[in-house]
């Protein structure tokens, strides 16, 4: 497994490295100014973010871009972010024609802001993140659409940054992934950050590490190869006739980033079509997350079990040669890393202390394999922080040494929690999707 | 396989760790520290630079670093990008006086770094005097894309116009990306490229009738150079075999067409492409003759959802408009009330 990282970091540094020198050559101004960069329609849905959605909608209506329009679905949200949008935008309602390109639940009113601002609020009976998003496609205008969260805070130029990619070859980009890191600690002022933080809790401190592994260490390895198979629903940018042709996101599904991905690759190579799904690790934007134990086991549970989901629905992809290297490459490794890993490593929990008593285990040959898999899964998490120096965060000393000791603390009671809850994951019974309830500060209140 | 046979394994993981945890400690802390000196440099600068265009001299004795450091450059850079007149004048003076042109035509002309290359050029291409002509044009032959284009932007600010055929061709030769931004350069032109573009489109396009990318953001940009003149090449590539050019041109007509041409464009109202369809819809909008209403009102009946809407659109700009959609909204089918309904609401009209 440390191998398989090792590799992919290797890709993932390769693909920083061509970043590196395009960026160098970033004229953000000349597509801020320029009449060819095409509009986007930012679609956010909302279910009970009363808390903070007033503040991430004005954060991203100054978003450098120009261009866009920001649809706002309220999925039937029992709280006042429906009243909240309204006082807040001064949105009135509009009889306006509404093109059902995907099925969805009835849409109760659709309000557009008085203010000159490009926001659309769209009030609709409760359907779930994915039926919210498929509204917002529904509601849209422009041919691209960017699938967001209602509780991330945009950085001003990602998405100059993401549809940087789609102009490089606009034939073929279908999808743009984002950059996401963790916003738990981070100074935001007026809607951007100013300041990125570790997080006050080792809990935090993990996360931010995992990301960086995520996002910096892994993605761009798969994006050179155009065999990402996750766009994180934080930060998404599609093609909207594409979206449309695979019928949207999947309602009720517990993984519905990463079905919609590998739909639209299997989609696209079933036709035949020349496509590229890309990842901007510049595209960077910010979300909160778990800060304590339950809520995190929640989300991991969760997050396993659409892994699972998406194991049973794209199986016949596994090793089929029609689908090139995701078929061949990508997703078996990906279904094996992360899917069937835990599974090992969980039963070597029992294996491991039943031969040692039975007196089978070379205890020393086992200690010395530990160690090192911990030296080396170590060495990868600092690997991973060091192309993470290409973005400048947490760029003080003392960020340095904590996350350091982050990378040696990890696989010392946090790794082992994860494989928990990734196995309890595959039992106890498939609760259908529900809206993270995850306790919201709001992005105003994040300043510290 | 023994303890003893895995123990250089575990030591040289160990060392591998410690070893990444060094760098990683270093890395941060250099960065940390170079991040920071520059942010102080620039800081410097907009200070310096900012005070001279406040007291409007320049002093004596400048120091020589500045006309070396990169970081210098930029700030000036930007500052020539947002200032006009005598404080543009002011900036050029100082820039002469530390032999900027000089040092960054230098750099441009010799540094093997591509990136170093770009960079020169494009801050050359904010001071561009006529004297740099001929190094742009050298330049815009460069083995690197982005020296080509900052060669483009230093001849679109030159506004010379010998360059446009070269820019037209690029639209072609270059790497999308790249050749949108070479489409920008055109516009930078101004109307004054309209001529060469229009003669361009009679030569080239009309006669091999093909379309490509080329073509459409050349028919593009004269669509937003917005010149009158340009109205009877547009109207005869709306009979281009290619649907996106006629899509095109039609986009061109609505932003540079004038009343006289709107017959022409209301005959491409039965073109079979509904993306055509849609798009002569929308120019009819744009023009705002009232001559276009009945064939917008035929729009309102077409077979596609799109060119239903920017026909209903179009006639939301249309005084005459504004009218038959209220009539509409009280008596229409079903869709065609909520369309009526919608526009007259965005309109400010009523509605609703």
């Amino acid at each position: 497994m440390q191998g398989y990282l090792l590799a992919v970091g290797l890709a993932s540094w390769l693909e920083l490295r061509r970043h590196r020198h395009l960026g160098k050559f970033d004229r953000s101004a000349d597509m801020l100014s320029s009449a060819t960069t095409p509009p986007v329609s930012i679609i956010v849905p909302a279910y009970n973010e009363a808390a903070g959605i007033v503040d991430s909608v004005r954060s991203m209506s100054m978003l450098s871009y120009p261009r866009f329009e920001i649809v706002i679905v309220n999925d039937g949200s029992t709280d006042e972010t429906l009243d909240r949008m309204i006082e807040a935008f001064r949105m009135e309602a509009i009889s306006t024609p509404y093109r059902g390109d995907i099925a969805t639940a009835p849409v109760r009113a659709i309000y557009r802001s008085r203010l000159p601002l490009p926001i659309i609020l769209v009030d609709k009976e409760n359907g779930g993140r994915a039926d919210a998003i498929n509204t917002g496609i529904n509601v849209s205008r422009y041919p691209y659409v960017l699938l967001t969260d209602a509780d991330v805070v945009l950085d001003g130029y990602c998405l100059l940054r993401a549809m940087r990619h789609v102009l490089e070859d606009r034939q073929a980009t279908v999808a743009v992934g984002g950059n996401v890191r963790p916003l738990n600690g981070a100074n935001v002022e007026y809607g951007k950050v100013t300041k990125a933080d570790l997080g006050p809790t080792l809990l935090e401190r993990t996360q931010v590490l995992e990301y960086v592994r995520s996002f910096v260490a892994t993605r761009p390895g798969w994006s050179r190869f155009n065999t990402m198979l996750l766009l994180s629903g934080a930060f998404g940018l599609f093609r909207r006739d594409v979206l449309t042709e695979v019928g949207g996101l999947s309602r009720g599904h517990l993984g519905e980033d990463l079905d919609l991905t590998m739909r639209i690759h299997r989609h696209l190579r079933d036709q035949k079509r020349r496509y590229r799904i890309v990842y901007a690790p510049d595209a960077v934007c910010w979300t909160e997350v778990p800060n304590t134990r339950e809520v995190l086991s929640r989300q991991r549970i969760r997050w396993h079990r659409g892994l699972f989901a998406a194991v049973r629905d794209f199986a016949p992809m596994l090793g089929n040669p029609r689908y090139g290297g995701l078929g061949l490459v990508a997703w078996p490794l990906f279904m094996l890393f992360e899917f069937v890993a835990p599974i090992i490593e969980f039963i070597g929990w029992f294996v491991i202390p039943i031969s040692l008593l039975s007196g089978r285990l070379n205890w020393p040959v086992a200690l010395s394999l530990l160690l090192i898999a911990y030296f080396i899964g170590a060495a990868n998490s600092l690997l991973a922080l060091l192309l993470d120096e290409a973005f400048g965060y947490f760029s003080r000393p003392i960020d340095a040494l904590r996350l350091i000791g982050v990378a040696f603390l990890e696989n010392l009671g946090m790794r082992q929690r994860t494989v928990w809850w990734r196995t309890r994951a595959l039992w106890g019974g498939r609760s259908s999707w529900a809206w993270g309830n995850m306790q919201r500060r709001g992005v105003a209140n994040l300043s510290n | 396989m023994t303890s003893s046979t895995l123990l250089p394994w575990v030591i040289g993981s160990a060392a591998v760790a410690v070893l990444l945890t060094a760098v990683l400690f270093v890395v941060k802390v250099a960065h940390h520290d170079l991040t920071r000196r520059a942010g102080d440099r620039r800081a410097h600068y907009i200070g310096a630079v900012g005070e001279i265009l406040a007291r409007r001299t320049i002093p004596e004795g400048l120091p020589v670093g500045w006309s070396d450091d990169p970081i210098f450059h930029d700030t000036l850079s930007e500052f020539l990008s947002i200032v006009a007149g005598e404080e543009r004048r002011i900036l050029t003076e100082l820039s002469s006086r530390l032999g900027l042109s000089d040092r960054l035509a230098s750099r441009a002309r010799h540094l093997h770094r591509s990136a170093a290359r770009a960079e020169a050029v494009h801050h050359l291409a904010e001071l561009a005097s006529p004297a740099h002509g001929p190094l742009f044009h050298q330049l815009f032959g460069d083995r690197s894309p982005h020296v080509r284009l900052g060669a483009a932007r230093g001849l679109a600010r030159l506004g010379d116009l010998s360059a446009v055929p070269r820019l037209i061709q690029a639209l072609a030769a270059e790497r999308p990306w790249i050749a949108l931004r070479m489409a920008d350069m055109l516009l930078a032109f101004g109307p004054s490229a309209v001529p060469n573009l229009t003669k361009w489109l009679r030569e080239i396009a009309l006669v091999s009738l093909q379309g490509n990318r080329q073509t459409t953001q050349v028919i593009r940009v004269v669509g937003l150079l917005s010149d009158p003149a340009a109205e009877p090449v547009l109207q005869e590539l709306l009979d281009s075999p290619d649907p996106l050019v006629r899509m095109r041109a039609a986009e061109a007509l609505g932003r540079c067409g004038t009343p006289g041409g709107v017959a022409r464009l209301a005959a491409a109202m039965t073109d079979a492409d509904w993306r055509v369809r849609a798009q002569v819809a929308s120019s009819l909008g744009m023009i705002r003759d009232p001559s276009a209403l009945d064939v917008l009102v035929t729009g309102l009946h077409d077979e596609s959802w799109w060119v239903r809407q920017n026909s209903a659109q179009a006639m939301a700009e249309l005084p005459a408009g504004r009218e038959r959609l209220r009539e509409m909204a009280d008596e229409g089918t079903d869709e065609i009330v909520q369309i009526a309904h919608y526009q007259l609401a965005l309109a400010g009209r009523g509605g609703s």
